[in-house]
């Protein structure tokens, strides 16, 4: 399944917002299978900062692991995010 | 005056004075980070190099908050100011809270030093809200600064100075900030090509 970030804002940067998405997300993501992908998919975001990617991306893989996947982006701040993001984990 | 020293005046004097640039709550900052990005935008700075710019801001100006609830010292919240020059922005945050090495000596108590404490704060992923899993925020500032000749970035905490970038170093070496602050002082610059 396809989770449109850009749903939970444009400019998305702190912790407290990422955390609240995160909780959002929790309640209605319901994968069909449980080999099925969760994709994140950051089009349409203007900005992205690590702490409010850790949030969310973080407490996704510990719930879902490896399912969870990140769709390529061609926005800066996501590119430089995501790479913290996988450097730490 | 000048809008750089005004701020450093703020962060380093002995009593916190309310002023117009202070972002009292996060949800501020934040109203003022989305209209920094917009104002970037119209005035033609590339959507990649604004984005870059207000993730950088974010991650400095949100520490100011996640790492200070409940330790003030007089006034809440932080100084966000930027000024946009031609093709050269820069960027103003600063703080009253508790420092850098009073956050970091929670977690590592062996930390003596101002200095010692932004070195560690900038290149490891620690955090001083442990056990939380935090600490990326500055990696991720110097990661996107570090190297690059068009931006900069001087950071102080107390007696401790960090610069990034070859506009962090012409920064540190044309302010004339003297004294110290208890809490952080960022700098950031950044040219647009």
């Amino acid at each position: 399944m396809r989770v449109e970030i850009k749903k939970f804002g444009e400019i998305l940067v702190s912790r407290p917002a990422g955390r609240e998405a995160y909780l959002v997300l929790k309640s209605y993501l319901k994968p069909k299978t449980a080999e099925e992908p969760i994709e994140l998919d950051f089009s349409g975001v203007k900005v992205l900062a690590p702490s409010w990617a850790d949030e969310v991306i973080g407490a996704l893989r510990c719930e879902y692991g490896a399912r969870v996947k990140c769709c390529p982006s061609d926005n800066q701040s996501v590119i430089e995010s995501l790479k913290i993001i996988v450097e730490d984990s | 005056m000048d809008p750089l020293l005004a701020c450093y005046q703020w962060y380093s004097g002995t009593m916190g004075q309310e002023n117009p640039q202070i972002c009292s709550t996060r949800d501020l900052f934040q109203a003022r980070l989305d209209t920094m990005y917009r104002e970037l935008v119209a005035r033609s700075i590339s959507e990649s190099e604004a984005a870059l710019l207000t993730a950088v801001t974010g991650e400095i100006g949100n520490n100011c908050f996640d790492h200070n609830l409940g330790q003030w010292r007089d006034l809440h919240g932080c100084w966000f100011q930027h000024r946009l020059e031609g093709k050269t922005c820069w960027v103003v945050i600063a703080d009253r809270g508790q420092g850098v090495l009073s956050s970091l000596k929670r977690v590592l108590p062996a930390l003596h030093s101002d200095q010692e404490a932004l070195e560690i704060a900038f290149q490891r992923q620690i955090s001083g809200r442990s056990p939380e899993r935090r600490g990326n925020g500055l990696k991720f500032v110097r990661s996107v600064i570090n190297g690059n000749s068009s931006r900069g970035l001087l950071f102080r905490s107390g007696e401790g100075w960090a610069n990034f970038g070859k506009l962090g170093e012409a920064a540190r070496s044309k302010t004339g900030f003297s004294g110290t602050g208890i809490g952080t002082f960022s700098l950031v610059v950044w040219s647009a090509v």
